[in-house]
């Protein structure tokens, strides 16, 4: 039985309290529900932009003080955002808690958001959208998510473009901090060893008491249904995920080696075929005697790296394959990639492909949450999706109950018609 | 900090080490580490070591190609490989009913590669491919050309990836000599980190690897005093990107005397780990040069480099490095202000201490220690003796080593007939 002690304060938070007896590491994340997808249309990467500058100066404390305050003790605060929600993620040492706490709480209710922080963030988040174009996996799968999601709410980069982030004014930040920065939207979760009854206690002193406003901007904190409801509402018809499906963006840059990535809807975690398709993902292209390593690489040598991956997405997950490829077998490279996907329907992993891919499954999961930071992460990510923070726990359960018919039919419903970013060497 | 559990510290009859750290999480860790690097080649051989990491899956004793991955991942576990200038290590990573599964794997990896020629042919356009990723990797052509030439000779100048020459060039009797001279019992260290029983899994080793026997004959003897620099020196390369990557580097001496190395570490944080860092604070917050800058040492058997590395506009490079040498000579100049030191340590400490929180960091960091040094002394005192380190034996290392007049710059920056990726849609 996992130890964890759910509290929902009266200002409306939730906090995950998960101690773990044999480590003195405390990771914290305070997630909340509000992420990229909500950014205006005219104003991508405004929350991603707005999530930054927490971290950099609040009434009390310049970015510096915030830094040095951490790393005096060993620790570190970073701001996040996702499509989904954004946040503040420390680390430190157990006993060092309040200091955690308290900058965390100064950063996240108290940002100064100073004009001279918001122009110079600004710039480096620009920076920072070049150098990932510099990378050919980056630079591809970027624009690879933005042909999948064209129209939809996920269809620009949580960071934004260069160019949208260029536009973006000071004072929508500070608007969109006041709207969103409200206790009963955020869920604070605590892996490591703290004092509960002096933890709470000191949220209780120091966060705001709510909730402030019963309605605002702030997405429904409801059961899914509702939420999704709340969500579709603001979804016209032609914003299913998928619509770039079918085609094809070529990018070029001066490089030796090309780069394909196919993008597929997947069904979002919580649904019933999401478990099914996440081993299809797992049969096709996860470890080194999955299809697409063991043929496309180790048999037809197509490839230095291929592989797959499904991303999870409260509104509309994907799964996507690539490849890098020489760029003189590129168009072959793809083909087989795409053929891989395609046949796994007609090919069903036999029970033995199966079982190597779930227990592939089973040993990542069990090795990718040594760390307090991944399950606050995992806890973090499934309690803002509405499914409980105890979902991740029940991974293996999802995985060991689903046949090989059920991948099969997930395979084909799902693992047709990519839509497709490809990266070729620049003529001449 | 907790302090790091006692290592059980054992040696077989045949003068293979074994490095254990029990603890509970129900995973387990078998990493061998090999004393088989690149600093070991000659140069007709370059890149031999990481092509044959690239191999010791692709078939081992009883296991014949594609089967090990089918038998490691079957049972959950995750293995992988890396090499590096003085080192190759090879792990698996499972849960710990799988012990024996990842040391027998582990085992018949190190002792009885088959090295199929067929599989060699192929693997050869595997690495080919990733020496053409690495070109169009600002990173990798940074780093490469920065050890290229930052030395005028030395076990670090070559490339650990190889040049498509020498790679060519090797086929399998050279790799076979290669993996008989290093992988042999004196020169592993077999790390098993995880929910283990020290004795038994002992018992496990010896009856795996107890037989093992082959003398330890290395290609090349070094003693690192062959090493000499180039600096002062400057290289300036154009690329397809759209910022400027760049480093600054100093020649740093071999992890001999510790002392010297905790010193060292504690500067590098000092200078350019953490956003309360010097170079930070200054290049990138105060002054805007940067857009992303940060400082790193190499802790290596042979003599080495301190670097910082940075981010920028092309247009204000020439600010930046100014700027940059201006802190270091402030360090040098004078030690360090108490408070600034001691965030330097406690952040050091702490990061040495979070890299231990996998059973794959923490084999890492004592394998990676052992293979260097031949003792696990440095690594278990690591966060004691950082605590100890003083503001006169940071500024002493600055003065020692940080000198402008033996500093190597490399920089890859955009072209200058504008040169954005393009983009087009079909």
């Amino acid at each position: 039985m996992i130890d964890v002690r759910a509290h929902t304060l009266p200002n409306g938070c939730k906090i995950l309290l998960r101690p773990t007896p044999d480590k003195a590491i405390l990771s914290m994340v305070a997630a909340v529900r509000w992420g990229a997808r909500d950014d205006p249309a005219d104003q991508a990467g405004l929350s991603h932009l707005m999530a930054r500058l927490l971290t950099k100066g609040t009434a009390s404390r310049t970015a510096f003080e915030i830094a040095q305050t951490l790393e005096s003790v060993g620790g570190d605060i970073e701001a996040f955002c996702g499509q989904d929600f954004l946040g503040l993620e420390t680390q430190t040492v157990e006993t060092d808690w309040r200091i955690a706490l308290d900058v965390l709480t100064d950063c996240l209710f108290h940002p100064s958001f100073t004009a001279e922080e918001f122009d110079k963030e600004r710039s480096l988040i620009q920076a920072e959208i070049r150098r990932a174009e510099d990378d050919k996996f980056s630079f591809t799968y970027r624009r690879l998510e933005c042909l999948f999601y064209r129209g939809h709410l996920y269809g620009t980069p949580a960071e934004g473009e260069v160019e949208t982030v260029a536009s973006l004014d000071h004072e929508s930040i500070r608007a969109l901090h006041a709207a969103i920065a409200r206790p009963e939207s955020i869920v604070l979760v605590v892996v490591g060893n703290v004092p509960d009854e002096e933890f709470l206690a000191a949220i209780a002193m120091t966060w705001p008491a709510g909730p402030v406003r019963p309605a605002g901007p702030v997405r429904p904190a409801g059961s899914p249904p509702e939420r999704d409801q709340a969500v579709r509402r603001r979804l016209e018809p032609e914003q299913a995920p998928g619509a770039g499906r079918g085609e094809t963006v070529v990018l070029t840059k001066e490089v030796e080696q090309a780069f394909v990535v196919l993008g597929y809807p997947a069904e979002r975690p919580g649904l019933p075929e999401s478990a099914a398709l996440r081993l299809a993902c797992g049969v096709l292209g996860e470890g080194m005697s999955a299809r697409l390593f063991s043929r496309l690489r180790d048999r037809d040598h197509l490839a230095y790296a291929v592989g797959s991956s499904l991303v999870g997405r409260e509104l509309a997950s994907h799964l996507f394959l690539y490849i890098g490829t020489n760029p003189a077998t590129v168009e072959i490279a793809r083909d087989r990639m795409r053929r891989e996907a395609e046949n796994l329907a007609d090919e069903p992993p036999d029970d033995a492909e199966l079982e190597r891919a779930r227990q592939y499954m089973l040993g990542r999961y069990l090795i990718g949450r040594q760390t307090n930071a991944a399950l606050a992460r995992s806890m973090a990510t499934t309690e803002i999706w509405g499914l409980g923070w105890e979902w991740g726990e029940h991974f293996p359960e999802r995985i060991k109950a689903v046949a090989a018919d059920q991948v099969v039919s997930a395979a084909r419903r799902y693992l047709t018609n990519p839509a497709t970013a490809v990266l070729v060497p620049s003529p001449g | 900090m907790r302090p790091p559990s006692a290592i059980h510290h054992e040696r077989l009859p045949n003068g293979l080490t074994v490095l254990m750290v029990p603890r509970p999480g129900g995973v387990v860790t078998v990493d061998a580490w090999i004393g088989a690097g690149s600093a070991g080649e000659t140069p007709e051989l370059n890149g031999v070591s990481h092509f044959l990491e690239h191999m010791l899956f692709k078939g081992a004793g009883r296991y014949g190609p594609g089967e090990i991955d089918r038998v490691v991942e079957g049972v959950g576990g995750m293995m992988n490989a890396g090499t590096s200038h003085d080192f190759t290590h090879c792990y698996v990573t499972a849960a710990s009913e799988n012990f024996p599964v990842a040391l027998d794997v582990i085992a018949a990896v190190i002792e009885n590669a088959a090295l199929d020629p067929d599989e060699l042919v192929r693997e050869r356009q595997v690495i080919l491919e990733e020496y053409a990723r690495k070109q169009d990797d600002p990173h990798g052509v940074l780093w490469e050309t920065l050890y290229d030439r930052a030395f005028a000779a030395g076990p670090y100048k070559a490339s650990v990836l190889g040049v498509p020459e020498s790679l060519e060039a090797i086929g399998r009797a050279e790799m076979l000599d290669y993996y008989r001279r290093h992988y042999a019992p004196k020169n592993v260290a077999l790390l098993i980190v995880g929910d283990t029983e020290p004795p038994r899994a002992l018992e496990a080793v010896g009856a795996a690897l107890g037989g093992f026997h082959r003398p330890f004959r290395p290609l090349v003897a070094r003693d690192g005093a062959e090493t000499t620099y180039s600096g002062p020196v400057e290289t300036v390369l154009e690329k397809d990107v759209n910022e400027t990557y760049g480093v600054m580097a100093f020649p740093v001496p071999a992890l001999k005397d510790y002392a010297a190395a905790y010193a060292l570490d504690v500067l590098q944080f000092l200078l350019g780990c953490g956003d309360a860092s010097l170079l930070y604070q200054e290049i990138k917050e105060k002054r805007r040069l940067a857009t992303s800058i940060q400082a790193g040492c190499g802790s290596s058997r042979y003599p080495d480099l301190f670097h910082v590395y940075y981010t920028c506009d092309e247009a204000k490079r020439p600010d930046l490095e100014k700027a940059a040498l201006e802190q270091i000579d402030r360090v040098a100049q004078e030690p360090p202000a108490p408070q600034a030191l001691e965030r330097a340590r406690r952040l050091l400490v702490n990061a040495h201490a979070f890299s231990l929180e996998t059973t794959n960091g923490e084999s890492a960091s004592i394998g990676y220690y052992y293979t260097i040094t031949g003792a696990t002394r440095f690594e278990r005192d690591y966060m004691g003796e950082i605590a100890n380190v003083s503001a006169e034996r940071v500024q002493e290392q600055a003065q020692r080593c940080l000198k402008p007049e033996a500093m190597t710059r490399v920089a890859v920056r955009p072209k200058r007939a504008g040169s954005r990726a393009r983009r087009s849609s079909a």
